[in-house]
């Protein structure tokens, strides 16, 4: 019986008196699709760049598989296998996909100035191997032209091969259906579940509802930085207050 | 103990000098993220026109003051519209900081050209007997400075924080995008700010030269004023004050204990020691980004 | 844009350059002033390749870059004058000292955009006036001077032919050791951070290591270029290790274009002749050379490199500078 594999503690974040996130609990186990919705302004995002580490903690405490990360460096928790995307993909518009992705190795193999003036060729072997895989996952093509020309489903794709090839054990994704079609939301779907197959957890957070009810065993409601609800797609959405949350903001989300 | 107030008026009169033109390097920054490196130019150039107009039309120091602020904020604002609005858009910040520097070579070259080599006194009457405070010579002009430089402080902030046009420029230096869908002029706001940053250089290099001499090489006094924005905290107009006034008293400091010579290094030296401690100057806010 | 990881660098091009290079001397034989021109253009040439990888592949504004020139210069000086050291030693001792520079320094890097550069721009003043004030080591304002020609396995260096391979040779092996940074994974991380850096970070990236390792690196670069110059003029003064340097060399790498380079060299090689040719336009030729360099700025800001189409039209840092934001 392990732990769960992200835990918050009563995690807050307070900017000159706006609270933005309010003493939040989360118990994340192993293989968990996990959903994080709520109204815009939620706290949701904001809550991400706590954990990953981009913003300090106002209070509280965060652990990975158990272990404390509440003070660790960004690059820390990503080397210790916490993976995360952005609402807008964060990829690096002039480098080639490739170089995109092995970007994401940087957490298990710390790119070093002594491996880079002896190191030979069939010593990044590996590590080609492993980029390569991982678009082939994703189905990107290596190429040599810069990602800045990559559509934007492509892109958010991308990004996510770069969180990926760091075989995290935990993946952020912070509304990755925004801005995709249809079929590009279907094939979405498949790829968290062909993600999770490769044991990864997943926790989303997403607009769609729709999408969060068909893929995520528990879904988090959290609105004006607190969580107000927690539970299976059908215990959230017959829950009140998560339906008073909603209803009394002008820009719910589809059900 | 008088020597010690000695030394602290001293520091401060200093230390307004560089306030002074720190204060309008960091509007500059903050409003359009540039780094002025001909700023402190700015600022001989007043001295400079000063010296001209005492000696051919023996204006009181008041205006003195006053045309030479506004002769350097037309140059200032004339060095914008010529040299970087034209290419705002498109070029990089480096480009831009490097015309800057480009800018700053051609004042100091003109400088050369119209008033020659030699450092060039002010006459007699603008350098009135100062009371001597500690073994220190405390002069009119000093307090001028410390005074005008309260006064800027004072009168920016008020501006920023009260006005709807001051607002308008911090919001265009915080995101320039959203200011201009927001219906804000920025050009305009970015020619206010070259022509104020301009017309504080100017004042302050009438009082500087009065004191010391007109010449080319005024500008190198400039170059602390850097450090004071950049101790201050960068881009914060209150922290420029600050800033300059601490530049001022540590390097008085130093050069009374330690040596005349040494008193550069050490007032550096203190700046970054105090820039490592807090990175984002005394009195900036810098984002809350952690490492 | 995508460099892949470790490229071949003898190809045809490079091999006829490099021959090209060696071949120059005997031609020039007859003109000292000349090859003494191109020493020094070979000189600057390294430093603006060092700048070239801190600044224009790191991101990383380094303003102070004169003052670690002149940490190598004096410490080869003080080492082979005053305590009789032998140029290779003295030499490595240069680059060392200049490295010890840069890791004094090293932990400004945590600091914000414009205030990490002023910061660099304060250090190069600091040490500028260090150069100045300590006489007792620096000689002062006087400079220094009976710097030795090097001595390398018994030869004593002394014509300027000579020197010139010396020279080369250190070129050469600056730019396959900054090429074989770049391309390589530390390489990738290095570009990447440029880009989006906040990415980096959570991607795995320790920025602030990637950062440092870059500074010594340049420093290093720089210092062994100081040493160099000094042996070869066998004379050096402060004035050379102050602003105006780290403005030519910062000039030289925007002139090639950011992020390339033989755009690098070829900037260095053009600023360096302004700066020797200026003389001939009398008093004007600083004017000149401020208009220059704003007209460059606004009608060139991708330096000749972009002209030639080697580098990206997206230009670099439009906005503010550093991309340290959090995205929302």
């Amino acid at each position: 019986m392990t732990g769960p594999v992200l835990e918050t503690e009563r995690l807050s974040k307070r900017f000159d008196g706006l609270v933005a996130v309010d003493a939040v609990d989360l118990r994340i186990d192993a293989g968990e699709i996990r959903g994080v919705v709520g109204p815009n302004g939620a706290g949701k995002t904001t809550m991400f760049n706590l954990v990953s580490g981009l913003y300090r903690v106002s209070g509280g405490r965060v652990f990975l598989s158990g272990r404390d990360i509440t003070q660790a460096p960004p690059h820390v928790r990503a080397a210790a296998g916490l993976g995360r995307t952005y609402q807008t993909p964060q990829i690096f518009p002039d480098l080639s996909v490739f170089d995109n992705v092995a970007v994401g190795l940087a957490g298990s193999r710390p790119p070093s100035l002594r491996d880079a003036l002896v190191g030979r060729r069939r010593d990044w072997d590996g590590m080609r191997a492993r980029v390569e895989e991982t678009l082939d996952f994703l189905e990107l093509s290596p190429g040599a032209a810069a990602a800045a020309g990559l559509s934007f489903g492509e892109q958010k794709r991308l990004e996510i091969g770069r969180a990926l090839i760091g075989a995290p054990r935990v993946l952020l994704l912070d509304e990755p259906a925004a801005g995709l079609n249809r079929s590009e939301i279907d094939a979405l779907a498949e790829l968290i579940r062909a993600i999770r197959a490769r044991g990864v957890t997943l926790v989303l957070i997403e607009h769609n509802m729709k999408l969060v009810m068909g893929l995520c065993g528990l879904i988090t409601v959290l609105d004006f930085g607190r969580k107000i609800a927690e539970g299976t797609a059908d215990e959230v959405r017959r829950d009140s207050r998560v339906i008073t949350a909603y209803l009394g903001r002008t820009d719910g989300a589809r059900v | 103990m008088s020597e010690a107030l000695g030394l602290v008026v001293f520091g401060l009169a200093i230390g307004s000098i560089y306030s002074l033109v720190a204060i309008g390097f960091s509007m500059i920054y903050r409003a359009t993220g540039l780094v002025h490196f001909a700023h402190p130019d700015l600022m001989m150039i007043g001295g400079m026109i000063g010296y001209t107009l005492a000696t051919r039309t023996g204006l009181p120091m008041p205006l003195l003051f006053v045309c030479s602020g506004l002769s350097v904020a037309g140059l200032s604002w004339l060095i914008d519209r010529v040299g970087f609005r034209p290419i705002r858009r498109q070029a990089a910040l480096l480009n831009l900081i490097i015309a800057t520097i480009g800018w700053s070579i051609i004042l100091v070259n003109v400088a050369l050209f119209v008033w020659g080599t030699a450092p060039l006194s002010y006459p007699q009457e603008y350098l009135p007997k100062g009371r001597t405070i500690g073994g220190i010579v405390i002069v009119p002009q000093n307090l001028a400075m410390l005074a005008v430089a309260l006064a800027a402080m004072v009168a920016l902030h008020l501006f920023f924080t009260r006005t709807v046009v001051g607002q308008a420029l911090r919001a265009t230096a915080e995101n320039p995008v959203a200011a201009q869908l927001m219906g804000i002029r920025i050009e305009r706001m970015m020619m206010l700010t070259f022509l104020m940053s301009g017309f504080l250089a100017g004042g302050a290099g009438v009082l500087v030269a009065s004191i010391v001499y007109a010449n080319f090489d005024l500008g190198l006094i400039g170059i602390k004023s850097f450090a004071a924005a950049v101790l201050g905290g960068f881009g914060q107009v209150g922290g420029a004050m600050v800033g300059g006034l601490v530049l001022g008293l540590v390097e008085t400091i130093a050069a009374f204990y330690v040596s005349s010579a040494y008193k550069d290094i050490v007032a550096y030296t203190l700046l970054i020691l105090i820039l490592l401690v807090r990175p984002e100057g005394l009195l900036g806010t810098g984002r809350a980004r952690r490492d | 844009m995508t460099i892949s990881w470790r490229r071949r660098f003898w190809t045809p091009t490079s091999g006829v350059t490099v021959a090209a290079l060696v071949a120059v001397p005997p031609l020039l034989a007859s003109s000292p002033y000349y090859l003494f021109l191109l020493n020094t253009i070979a000189v600057f040439v390294m430093l603006a390749l060092g700048l070239q990888l801190v600044l224009g592949y790191g991101g990383i504004l380094q303003l102070g870059y004169a003052g670690f020139f002149g940490l190598g210069a004096y410490t080869s000086a003080v080492l082979t004058v005053h305590h009789g050291w032998p140029f290779p030693a003295a030499f490595v001792a240069a680059m060392v000292v200049a490295v010890i520079g840069a890791l004094v320094m090293s932990p400004i890097v945590r600091l914000h955009d414009v205030n990490f550069a002023m910061a660099t721009f304060v250090f190069g003043l600091i040490l500028e006036l260090v150069y100045n004030q300590w006489s007792a080591m620096t000689n002062g304002p006087i400079g220094f001077r009976g710097i030795p020609p090097p001595t390398l396995l018994g030869l004593t260096v002394r014509e300027p032919e000579h020197y010139y391979y010396l020279l080369l040779a250190a070129l050469l092996a600056e730019y396959l050791l900054i090429s074989r940074l770049l391309h390589s994974p530390f390489g990738t991380v290095v570009r990447a951070m440029r880009e989006n850096e906040t990415a980096c970070r959570t991607a795995g990236v320790d920025v602030t290591r990637v950062k440092v390792t870059l500074l010594l690196v340049s420093s290093a670069i720089a210092g062994a270029a100081g040493s160099l110059l000094a042996h070869m003029n066998g004379f050096i003064s402060p004035p050379t290790f102050g602003w105006a340097t780290s403005v030519a060399v910062l000039m030289m790498v925007v002139l090639g274009g950011v992020r390339s380079l033989p755009g690098a060299i070829v900037g260095a090689v053009v600023i360096r002749l302004v700066v020797e040719q200026t003389s001939v336009l009398g008093q004007y030729s600083n004017i000149v050379f401020g208009v220059a360099l704003v007209l460059f700025m606004a009608f060139l800001p991708t330096g000749l490199a972009g002209l030639v189409g080697r580098v990206s039209a997206r230009v670099p840092w439009a906005g503010r500078l550093g991309t340290g934001s959090v995205p929302s």
